[in-house]
C-alpha cells in the first residue's frame, strides 16, 4: 500500500478524524504534513515523496502562522493586478491584527495558495496521486471561476452579475445599477474567495428601499485591513450608507454576486443541501435548516435528514437533482471528494448549485452513508 | 422567525397552479397562484414575461380553471421579484362574478426568502371586503389600506393579518365591523414607526367581545405594545369565551408578565402562547408555574444602551420589523 500524506492544518480535527478513519479501515497510518512547512518549497517537498504516494490536500487551519507563507506567495500576483497588495512588512504586521473571523486580504491569500498549488501541479511527479487535483482546487476556491465552469456546462446555477472581474472594483452604486438592469430585487453578494460564510450579504432592493442580512461587521475606529470581520451574529441593515460601506470595503477583494432565489422551506426554516460526493458518487448529505437566508452550519443552523426534503419533491425533481450532482462531479473529475451546496427552489421543482467546496467533506451529522471520510477510506483500500 | 410559504391554508394543501399540469381537486385544495419560475414559459396568451402583472393572472387562472369553481385561493408573488402588488385586489373585485364559489382567500403567500414582510403591499381592500360577503377565511400577509369594513362580515370565521404595522385607521375600521361567525382573529400589529398602533385602547371593541360573539381564538402578534396589551386585556370580557390567546412574536417583558400573572381570566384558557419574549428567567418560571398550558420558548436578547447622563435604554424587537 503506498503511503498517504495528509497536508493541511493539523489542529482543527480534520487530521485526527482522517487518521482515525484510516486506522478503523486497517489502512497504514497517514503521514501528517503541516501545510505551512511546505508552502514555500512545494516542489522540493514533492520530490522527497516515495513513488506512487497519495496526497490529500486540506485547508490551512486557523492559526495565523499557517496563513503567513501564503500571504507572501500571493504578494507578487496581487501586486500585478491591484495596488491593494500587502508588502512583506505589512504582511508581518497583519499578525497583530489577526483574530478568528477577521477578513484579511482574502484575495492575496487565495492567489498565494493558487501559486503553491500550481507548483505542486507543475512539479514533474506524475506518479503522485493527489486525492484532489491542485488545479481543480484553484478553481473551486474561486467562486466566480467555479460558477463560470458550472454554468458553461449547463449545470443549474443562479445567474451571476458580470461585474466581478478583478481588478475591476464593484461599487455599491454599480451593484444596484446592475441589479436593476437585470430586473433583480434580491441578490447574494459574497467574497469571491471565502469559506464558511465569510463575507456574505443577502441584499434586497426595491425602489428606494433596501434590506440586507449579513455576517460582515466592521470594527469602529480603525483603517487597518482587519477592519472587517465575520460575525457569527447575523444582523440586518436597512440603510444604503451602511451597506455601501461594507461593499466598498470588500470590493477590492473581489465580490461574486448571484441572484438570490427563494429556497425551499420546511418546518419554518429555509433549507439547502450539503452533498458530499466521493469518486463521483453521492456519498453523504445533510439538510441545513436556517431562519435566515444563510444556511451555513457554524452559524448555529440546524442539521436534518435530506429525506424530509426528498419526501416533498416529485421523483422527477429529485432525479434531476441527482443528475446535477453527478454532472458537477464530472466537471471536477480529479477531485476525489467535493462538497456541493445545492438549494431547491421554493416551488420544490427547480434547483441550483450554490457553491462547490474543495474542502467540504469534514462535516458531521450526515445521512445516507457512513461518512465522507469512510467513503474515501473504501476508495483508498480499493487502490491497493 | 423566518416566514415561509403556507403549505396548508383553510385546512387544505396549497397546490401551485401550473399551466398544462393537471388541475388540482378544487374542493380539496387551495389553488396557489404564483409566478416564481423565470424558466417557465406559459405561452403567448399567458402572463409570462418581465412586465408587471397588471392584473392578468386572475383572469388567466379563471380562463383555465373555469368560472365559479375555485373555493380556496392563495396569491403569491406575481410581479417577478417585486412584492408591490396593486393589481390583484382590483382584479379580484372585477372578476367577483366568476368567483362566486370563493370561500377562502389568502393574499401574500410569500416567504421571507422572497420578500420583506413590509414590502408586500396590496393597496385598498375596501371593495374586496364588500365584494365577497361569503368569505369564510381571509388572510393577508403584508400591508393594505382600508376606508371601511362592511357593517357585517356575516360568514367570516377566520381573519389573519400578518403585518409590520396595522394603523389605527385600519384597526378602527375593523373594530367597527360585526363578525357574527368569527372564531379566529390574529392581528400582527407591528410597530409605530411602521404606521402601527400607538395606543392599545383602539382595541377596546375586541376587548369587550361584543363584535365577535363566537370568537374562541385571539392573537395579538408581532407587536411592540405587547406589555400594554397584556395590561389592557387584564380581566377583559372577551377572554371568558376563548380557548386560545396569544401574544407571540412581540416584546413581552416583566412588566407585561405582571399583568398576565394578575389576570384571573387566563387560567381558564386552554392554550396560551407568549413565545418570543424578553422575560427574566424568574418571571418566566412564575408565569409557567401559574399557566402550565402556556408556550414560552427561549427569551430573546434585548439591547441595552447607556446615555451620557447615565439613563439606561432598553431596545426590544418584535419578530419581524421589516
Amino acid at each position: 500500500m503506498p503511503k498517504v500524506f495528509f497536508v493541511g492544518g493539523l489542529e482543527d480535527g480534520r487530521w485526527s478524524s482522517f487518521a482515525q478513519h484510516a486506522q478503523e479501515f486497517g489502512l497504514p497510518r497517514p503521514i501528517p504534513v503541516a501545510l505551512k512547512t511546505i508552502a514555500l518549497q512545494a516542489e522540493a517537498w514533492l520530490h522527497t515523496l516515495p513513488m506512487g504516494s497519495f496526497v490529500r490536500l486540506d485547508t490551512f487551519g486557523r492559526q495565523f502562522d499557517s496563513l503567513l507563507p501564503f500571504y507572501h506567495l500571493g504578494q507578487r500576483p496581487r501586486q500585478a493586478e491591484s495596488d491593494a497588495s500587502l508588502s512583506p512588512t505589512e504582511i508581518s504586521a497583519l499578525e497583530d491584527h489577526y483574530y478568528h473571523g477577521a477578513i484579511l486580504a482574502p484575495r492575496q491569500l487565495a492567489l498565494g495558495f493558487a501559486d503553491f498549488l500550481t507548483c505542486l501541479a507543475q512539479a514533474n511527479r506524475p506518479d503522485i496521486v493527489f486525492l484532489q487535483d491542485p488545479l481543480e482546487i484553484i478553481t473551486l476556491c474561486d467562486k466566480t471561476a467555479c460558477h463560470q465552469r458550472l454554468r458553461a456546462a449547463g449545470v443549474p446555477t443562479a445567474q451571476a452579475l458580470p461585474s466581478t472581474v478583478l481588478p475591476q472594483i464593484l461599487t455599491y452604486d454599480m451593484l444596484r445599477q446592475q441589479m436593476a438592469t437585470q430586473g433583480w430585487q434580491n441578490a447574494f453578494v459574497k467574497l469571491r474567495h471565502g469559506s464558511s460564510a465569510s463575507g456574505i450579504m443577502a441584499l434586497r432592493l426595491s425602489q428606494d428601499r433596501v434590506a440586507a442580512w449579513t455576517t460582515i461587521a466592521a470594527k469602529r475606529g480603525t483603517e487597518h485591513p482587519s477592519f472587517f470581520y465575520n460575525s457569527r451574529k447575523i444582523h440586518k441593515l436597512y440603510d444604503h450608507a451602511s451597506i455601501a460601506t461594507l461593499i466598498h470595503g470588500l470590493a477590492k477583494e473581489g465580490l461574486h454576486s448571484e441572484r438570490w432565489f427563494p429556497k425551499a422551506s420546511l418546518e419554518g426554516h429555509s433549507c439547502d443541501l450539503r452533498i458530499v460526493t466521493v469518486a463521483g458518487r453521492f456519498a453523504a448529505a445533510v439538510l441545513r435548516q436556517s431562519k435566515t437566508p444563510f444556511t451555513n452550519l457554524h452559524l448555529g443552523n440546524k442539521r436534518a435528514d435530506p429525506a424530509s426534503l426528498r419526501a416533498v419533491m416529485t421523483a422527477k425533481a429529485w432525479d434531476h437533482l441527482q443528475d446535477t450532482v453527478t454532472a458537477v462531479a464530472k466537471l471536477f473529475p480529479k477531485s476525489l471528494h467535493l462538497g456541493i451546496d445545492l438549494a431547491v427552489h421554493s416551488n420544490f421543482r427547480n434547483h441550483a448549485v450554490l457553491e462547490v467546496n474543495a474542502f467540504g467533506d469534514f462535516i458531521k451529522g450526515t445521512s445516507w452513508c457512513e461518512s465522507p471520510y469512510a467513503a474515501q477510506m473504501r476508495w483508498l483500500k480499493a487502490q491497493r | 422567525m423566518y416566514l415561509e410559504r403556507d403549505k396548508y391554508f383553510a385546512d387544505r394543501p396549497v397546490v401551485e397552479f401550473i399551466l398544462g399540469g393537471p388541475l388540482p381537486d378544487l374542493t380539496k385544495t387551495t389553488v396557489f397562484l404564483v409566478r416564481d419560475d423565470p424558466n417557465e414559459d406559459y405561452g403567448p396568451d399567458s402572463f409570462k414575461g418581465k412586465r408587471l402583472n397588471e392584473g392578468r393572472e386572475v383572469p388567466f387562472l379563471l380562463k383555465h380553471v373555469g368560472s365559479n369553481r375555485i373555493e380556496a385561493l392563495a396569491i403569491g408573488m406575481l410581479n417577478g421579484e417585486t412584492s408591490d402588488d396593486l393589481y390583484t385586489v382590483p382584479s379580484l373585485v372585477e372578476h367577483q362574478d366568476q368567483l362566486q364559489s370563493l370561500r377562502h382567500l389568502f393574499l401574500g403567500n410569500i416567504a421571507q426568502e422572497e420578500s420583506e414582510l413590509s414590502w408586500i403591499v396590496y393597496g385598498n381592500i375596501t371593495d374586496l371586503l364588500a365584494s365577497y360577503p361569503k368569505l369564510e377565511t381571509l388572510k393577508i400577509r403584508g400591508s393594505f389600506s382600508v376606508k371601511a369594513f362592511p357593517e357585517r362580515l356575516p360568514a367570516l370565521k377566520s381573519l389573519v393579518i400578518e403585518s409590520v404595522g396595522i394603523s389605527a385607521d385600519e384597526i378602527n375600521a375593523l373594530c367597527a365591523c360585526h363578525f357574527p361567525e368569527l372564531t379566529h382573529l390574529e392581528l400582527w400589529l407591528g410597530v409605530e414607526y411602521r404606521d402601527g398602533l400607538s395606543d392599545v385602547t383602539a382595541l377596546a371593541p375586541l376587548r369587550s367581545g361584543k363584535t365577535v360573539p363566537k370568537l374562541t381564538s385571539l392573537a395579538f402578534c408581532n407587536s411592540d405594545l405587547t406589555d400594554e396589551i397584556a395590561v389592557f386585556f387584564q380581566d377583559a370580557p372577551v377572554l371568558e369565551q376563548l380557548d386560545h390567546f396569544s401574544l407571540k412574536y412581540g416584546t413581552l417583558s416583566d412588566k407585561g408578565a405582571e399583568a398576565l400573572l394578575a389576570n384571573k381570566a387566563l387560567s381558564g384558557i386552554k392554550s396560551l402562547d407568549f413565545s418570543h419574549h424578553y422575560l427574566h428567567p424568574k418571571k418566566m418560571a412564575l408565569l409557567q408555574e401559574q399557566f402550565p398550558q402556556a408556550v414560552l420558548g427561549e427569551p430573546e436578547e434585548a439591547d441595552y444602551y447607556k446615555d451620557q447622563d447615565g439613563t439606561e435604554t432598553v431596545d426590544r424587537y418584535i419578530a419581524i420589523e421589516e
